[in-house]
């Protein structure tokens, strides 16, 4: 396939993550930080974050599944989570923390382990279309393509 | 050249938050809790410093009221300080973040996610 419809596929994927409201405009605020002298800053800060959710997400599975659930501590992790996957873009993931943080804050342990299951659905959605992009990147980069920038306007 | 000090626990946010700033022309130190930010402004004279307001170990409020009555009491310079933290949306229900963040003695408050024009305006304002 040649560069030039490997790049259209990339924006047109990237675009439709915005359209489907698994990325908001932290992405871009991430890719902006990539340049020559950083080549992979924004694959290396998705790839932090996928490590530490999981690790986040099996704290979070051990809490929630104490006799006597300590609901501060479940509730720090979600912020936590909340946080980071605020600070890469990944909506869903961030607005699912959201709601989890609402069951936490009136101690509501059923509300609190429907919200995990949807946190770690998204986790694992998000990171299939992450992994999808950065696939097509490396195409693109592979062929001797440059990534195309996604601009904001569409 | 403005000493910037970052205090910041999640490796992601510091790696977004000193990006950019290195983007806008600034290196900066990184501490990763408020008792690592207290030692640090204690060695160092520091123009501005970003804090984070959740964190282990110690909080941003507590190393804030912290570093501001050394400010007062000792001979520590006075530091611009920065809140940072997600927008607490709640109005009155006496958990705004915002608000936290004043009366305990910072001087103003950046909200998560950072982004660029955030930080620029910020260093505008504090570091002219």
């Amino acid at each position: 396939m040649e560069v030039v419809q490997i790049q259209r596929n990339l924006v047109d994927y990237t675009k439709s993550l915005f359209m489907e409201g698994f990325l908001d405009g932290q992405f871009l605020q991430l890719q902006q930080l990539q340049d020559e002298s950083n080549p992979d800053f924004v694959a290396e800060v998705v790839s932090l974050f996928f490590d530490d959710s999981q690790k986040l997400l099996n704290e979070l599975t051990i809490a929630l599944d104490q006799p006597i659930v300590d609901f501060k501590k479940v509730d720090a992790h979600v912020h936590q989570l909340k946080g980071s996957s605020s600070s890469i873009g990944a909506q869903k993931v961030k607005n699912a923390c959201i709601a989890f943080r609402n069951f936490c804050e009136v101690q509501n342990i059923e509300g609190c382990l429907t919200c995990l299951q949807q946190v770690k659905l998204e986790y694992y959605l998000a990171k299939n279309k992450f992994e999808t992009l950065f696939r097509l990147e490396q195409q693109i980069v592979a062929s001797g393509g440059s990534i195309p920038m996604i601009e904001m306007g569409f | 050249m403005p000493n910037i000090l970052l205090v910041e626990d999640s490796k992601i946010n510091v790696m977004v938050a000193q990006s950019m700033l290195k983007q806008l022309g600034h290196t900066i130190d990184v501490v990763n809790n408020g008792v690592e930010a207290v030692c640090a402004v204690q060695k160092r004279s520091y123009d501005l410093v970003l804090m984070d307001v959740c964190m282990p170990v110690m909080d941003g409020l507590q190393a804030t009221r912290l570093i501001r009555s050394f400010e007062e009491t000792g001979n520590w310079d006075a530091a611009v300080k920065v809140g940072i933290e997600q927008d607490s949306s709640q109005p009155d229900d006496g958990k705004c973040v915002v608000r936290e963040c004043y009366a305990n003695g910072m001087d103003s408050f950046v909200s998560k996610p950072v982004t660029f024009q955030n930080l620029k305006e910020c260093l505008e304002q504090y570091l002219p």
